[in-house]
């Protein structure tokens, strides 16, 4: 292979960028570059300590340095640069990896850097596919990684989902719906000349709204918000079943109040921590029972919820008392997700809990532990981990936020050339094109076609037709 | 009608390609064929009504005029048939952008008919008049068709073009009538012949409006529509012409046509459960308008003479299957009408389909072999997309025949390819009409750039005469010319750079720049057009360029691309759907420019090589 190298180096031009480290707060965070612009990008947001630039360094050469904010002039982090000049490299391109010390938030701010200055978010597995478009590795290499990716990209795309509920979601939505109604009209005006006529006084005034109010809402948008917080892992159960023991044993702190009193846990707790460097935000909550106490009731009803949407639960069995018909219920309503059986008060001895049942129910997705000895404690917290990291090739899931701002100001972007396109005086097929563009990143966001719904939306606003 | 006698023991086949229906996708497909050398016959149920137009007598418009365009690039008769046939044309969307820019002609319904019937005569075609009722066919092979008294016709290939007719029947009020439009006869059994093959069909709806009297209306309350105020023509081969005759005219529904619509609401066969078709939103019947869109105060309506030699007077917005008295009632309402006379009341027509998705990109049919179908058979509707289809489905079954490489459009290369790709790989909840807003790469796919895009591909299947042929090397060639003149540089830049601003124009450089002056009309007009456009295509193309390369690149036949992990799911579909020969060719069906790069890479380590497999088995027998 390594005769024909080079062959496509010319036919991809441009630069990709992720970050590449584990999902993570770990002291390092690697953001990578590939492409033809990697240098001189990293040249433009990049000071080195000493002295030169990034795009005089020689191949395989690191420098201490700092990343500087292009818009306030503000030094982001301080980090170290590798450089490694095609063809050897990863992907067979020119590749700068940015070490931030700041960890995965910091990272993420400096991926958005370099995303201002036009590189692209790598698609997953887009590194790999790369080094082996240019022939660094072999096609069985290249395959083993994107079969992990494609089932990788799924999740990814699942939580990307997740994230735009809430706030965000609804005006993500309102845009949309925004932008499709101006495509209605002007599409179906085109479409229709002789049953629709496009009124466009308010259409300068409308795209200059969406601008302003998606402009505001990038400049609010905390980067790497999500994974800062971390991943939700939720403790859930009966009550009594030693779910804040655990809580409490997986924090390494005394968080939660522990007594022998069913339903002392009235409200969610949640608590920051870091599992072998997965950042988690653990969930306790009050025990699943009927009861007529409406304090309680609603802990019980605010503990589905938490479950429901956290990306891990935790379902908590007691060895001292064994597997209920509620507990076979609950176990089976969310095996579909992410969920973990644990089976707690192991020390005691009683192994009341039927583990051929259980297997029947859950396979191998559970673990026992104990909250008061720390028993099987690590075990479950890398079992968690690993269900995380066996998503694969990081560059798949990292930066999931950063691509969410992406798409905006994408979005963005394509309303203000709309809006230059309609001041410059272009006909409407051309300032259509620019809002097809615009709903085409809203709707990777919500998952839409944009032809679709634009005719949709003729059909359904407007009377056309013979 | 000696061959079609001949019966089962024959050996022989009588025909080559025997096209079943006479509308516009059978013409085309005929003519298609006998430009390939090929011995065609068109078998209709009435060879008096040859490329009849049961709805409005209008060709073009937003989209279709594209295809029409395109269809003429490729050597097809529809636009040629439209110049001569015209009775006024108009440039609809003149000040929304070159790209979406579209003609509408008003035909003579009976001179275009004629037209074609001579046509088809000239080119060697044989009309033989029959009721097709099955397909026959062996071993995963279509070898003929039977006819309703029972004899067969033989040919290597068949192409259905049967339109509304299967299984069909229209409704009028309280009257369903087992019947084709314009009181022809429905086409019986061929559906069951279908379903017995293991097809799956579905029902559509569709609908037109009265036609009135031309004497018995009063021409002075309504509003003559002017025609194009330039020159306009279809064909690359017919001299644009002036064509504005006022033979169009406009008027509004008011409240009370509204009103009686409202009372009679109860006997609307569309709302009593009679129809269960699905019918297309884009061509609403007036019932529909009035029920839902309620706030409406009125609708326009417009009034089109159909032929110089009939009385008929299509009225465009007025499609109903109301009962014939409420018809009257309705058009009584509206000023000019008061007494005008209903020569044939407006019906709503059911009838069979083929689910699209049954079918190759070539239109033949999944799993038996030499057999094609075309137009509203494939859930489509209107003239335009029928003939398309009958183009392309005429030229396969040749190329079958000749045992070469079929001819598939891809979504950046026609309308065509778009209507292709929408119908086979896309669920069709409605009769599919095409849309200037299906084709993501309209700005390309422009009617005045249908031959450069497409004529070089229509020569090379050998649809293309030595006259048309010589027309567009000449234009190329002042094209090319074009160009380069654009690449001088004035003040300010490069000329076609300048002309990127929307208020620059290319007559702004004719004193400039020598030579330009000398360029034909439609030429300085198409150069403009592409530098102006220059920058939106190449934003939308600049993934592809990359590849530009290796477009020619070869990929082996029967690869099993489903055994490859790393593309995605949607261009695996597509490899398998259109098994595209080259790399061009893949993306041109919709591969992405990314996964593109992938196969070249595998294609140079050997891994394609490897998994090419047999071709599989056809489908039964």
């Amino acid at each position: 292979m390594g005769s024909s190298q080079g062959w496509f180096v010319d036919t991809v031009t441009d630069t990709i960028g992720a970050i590449a480290s584990p999902v993570g707060t770990g002291g390092i965070a690697i953001v990578r570059l590939s492409g033809a612009d990697a240098l001189r990008i990293a040249g433009r947001m990049i000071r080195l300590k000493r002295r030169g630039s990034v795009p005089a360094m020689k191949s395989w050469s690191m420098a201490l340095a700092d990343v500087l904010d292009m818009g306030s002039g503000r030094v982001v982090d301080e980090c170290i640069v590798l450089a490694m000049r095609a063809p050897r490299s990863y992907t067979g391109e020119d590749v700068v990896e940015i070490q931030c010390h700041g960890g995965v938030v910091v990272a993420e701010k400096v991926l958005s850097l370099a995303f201002r200055l036009g590189t692209r978010p790598a698609l997953p597995g887009e590194f790999t596919k790369r080094a082996f478009i240019n022939g660094r590795i072999t096609l069985d290499e290249a395959e083993a990684v994107l079969d992990i990716v494609t089932s990788a990209s799924e999740e990814s795309l699942f939580q990307a989902g997740r994230r735009l509920k809430g706030e965000l979601g609804s005006m993500v939505e309102k845009w949309e719906t925004q932008i499709v109604d101006l495509l209605a009209l002007l599409q179906g005006s085109i479409d229709f000349p002789e049953t629709i006529e496009a009124d466009k006084s308010d259409i300068q005034d409308l795209l200059a709204g969406l601008s302003h109010d998606i402009g505001a809402v990038l400049e609010r948008a905390p980067l790497g918000l999500a994974l800062s917080q971390g991943v939700e892992v939720c403790l859930v159960g009966r009550p009594n079943v030693g779910k804040s023991s655990l809580f409490n044993a997986l924090l390494a702190r005394e968080r939660a109040i522990v007594t022998d009193i069913p339903g002392t846990t009235r409200d969610v707790l949640r608590e920051p921590t870091e599992w072998y460097g997965l950042p988690v935000a653990l969930l306790d909550t009050a025990g699943l029972r009927e009861t007529e106490e409406v304090v309680e009731a609603l802990g019980v009803e605010r503990a589905q919820t938490a479950a429901v949407e956290s990306n891990v639960i935790l379902y908590v069995l007691d060895d001292t008392q064994g597997i209920y018909d509620e507990d076979v219920q609950w176990l089976s309503k969310w095996q579909n997700r992410n969920c973990l059986a644990v089976v707690t008060k192991v020390d005691l001895m009683k192994q009341q809990v039927d583990l051929k049942l259980l297997r029947d129910i859950c396979q191998d997705r559970w673990v026992r532990a104990s909250g008061a000895t720390g028993f099987g404690i690590e075990g479950l917290k890398k079992k968690v981990q690993s269900m995380f990291a066996s998503l694969g090739d990081p560059e798949a899931l990292a930066p999931g936020s950063a691509r969410q701002v992406d798409c905006l100001g994408r979005a963005l972007g394509e309303i203000q050339r709309a809006l230059g396109y309609l001041n410059q005086g272009w006909t409407d097929d051309v300032i259509v094109l620019a809002l097809e563009e615009a709903a085409g990143s809203l709707m990777e966001l919500t998952g839409k076609k944009v032809s679709g719904e634009t005719l949709d939306r003729i059909f359904s606003r407007f009377c056309v037709g013979k | 009608m000696k061959g079609a006698r001949r019966g089962l023991r024959n050996r022989g086949f009588d025909f080559d390609v025997l096209v079943v229906g006479s509308g516009h996708a059978g013409c085309e497909a005929a003519f298609a064929a006998a430009r390939l050398n090929m011995k065609a016959a068109m078998v209709t149920m009435d060879v008096g009504n040859v490329a009849g137009m049961p709805c409005n007598p209008a060709i073009g418009g937003p989209g279709k005029a594209q295809i029409v365009a395109e269809i003429d690039a490729l050597g097809g008769e529809m636009a040629l048939a439209t110049d001569n046939t015209a009775i006024e044309m108009r440039l609809l969307n003149a000040s929304k952008g070159p790209a979406v820019q579209s003609l509408r002609a008003q035909v003579d319904k009976r001179a275009y008919s004629a037209y074609m019937r001579r046509r088809i005569e000239a080119s060697g075609i044989k009309l033989i008049k029959g009721m097709v009722t099955e397909v026959l066919t062996g071993a995963g092979k279509a070898y003929g068709v039977k006819l309703e008294d029972g004899s067969a016709i033989r040919a290597r290939t068949v192409i259905l073009c049967t339109g509304v007719y299967l299984e069909s029947r229209i409704v009028i009020g309280p009257k369903v009538v087992e019947s084709g439009p314009i009181g022809e006869s429905s086409a019986r059994g061929l559906s069951a012949s279908l379903a017995s093959l293991g097809f799956e069909l579905g029902r559509f709806k569709t609908g037109t409006s009265p036609r009135i009297l031309k004497g018995s209306i009063d021409w002075d309350q309504l509003v003559p529509e002017r025609g194009a105020d330039k020159p306009v023509a279809f064909s690359f081969m017919s001299v644009p012409m002036l064509r504005s005759k006022n033979v169009c005219y406009s008027a509004y529904t008011n409240e009370n046509t509204h009103e009686v619509v409202r009372k009679n609401i109860d006997r609307a066969p569309l709302f009593d459960g009679t129809i269960e078709g699905v019918g297309p939103r884009y061509c609403p019947s007036i019932e529909d308008k009035v029920m839902r869109f309620p706030n409406r105060k009125r609708h326009q309506l417009y009034f089109e003479i159909e032929s110089e030699e009939s009385d008929d007077v299509y009225i465009l917005g007025l499609s109903t299957s109301l009962p014939e008295d409420v018809q009257y009632q309705m058009i009584y309402t509206v000023p000019g009408l008061t007494k005008a006379k209903i020569s044939r009341p407006g019906y709503a027509i059911e009838y069979d389909y083929l689910i699209p998705s049954q079918i190759h990109p070539t239109f033949e049919v999944q799993g038996i072999s030499g057999l094609f179908t075309a137009g509203q058979i494939n859930a489509t509707s209107g003239y335009e997309e029928a003939a398309a289809q009958g183009l392309l489905a005429g030229v396969n079954a040749a190329m079958k025949i000749k045992e070469e490489e079929p001819l598939v459009l891809g979504r950046k290369e026609a309308y065509i390819g778009v209507l292709l790709d929408d119908l086979v790989s896309t669920v069709i909840e409605e009769p599919y009409r095409m849309l200037t807003s299906r084709a993501e790469h309209r700005l390309f796919l422009r009617h005045s750039n249908a031959d450069m895009r497409l004529t070089p591909l229509g020569r090379r299947v050998g649809l293309v005469s030595e006259e048309r042929w010589q027309a567009f090397s000449r234009k190329a060639e002042f094209i090319n010319r074009g160009r380069a003149l654009l690449e001088q540089k004035v003040t300010g830049g490069a000329i076609k750079d300048l002309l990127r601003s929307p208020e620059r124009h290319i007559e702004d450089f004719i004193g400039v720049v020598d030579g330009l002056g000398g360029l034909p009309e439609e030429v300085l007009s198409e150069i403009e057009i592409e530098a102006k456009y220059a920058g939106f295509i190449e934003r939308q193309n600049r993934e592809a360029r990359r590849l530009e390369k290796h477009l020619e690149k070869k990929l082996p036949a029967n690869v099993n691309w489903r055994q490859l992990k790393s593309l995605s799911r949607e261009t695996v579909d597509k490899l398998v759907r259109y098994r595209p020969p080259t790399i061009g060719r893949a993306l041109g069906v919709g591969v992405s420019p990314s996964d593109a790069l992938v196969i070249l890479a595998m294609l140079r380590s050997g891994k394609l090589r490897a998994l090419v497999q047999p071709e599989r088995a056809p489908r039964g027998e």
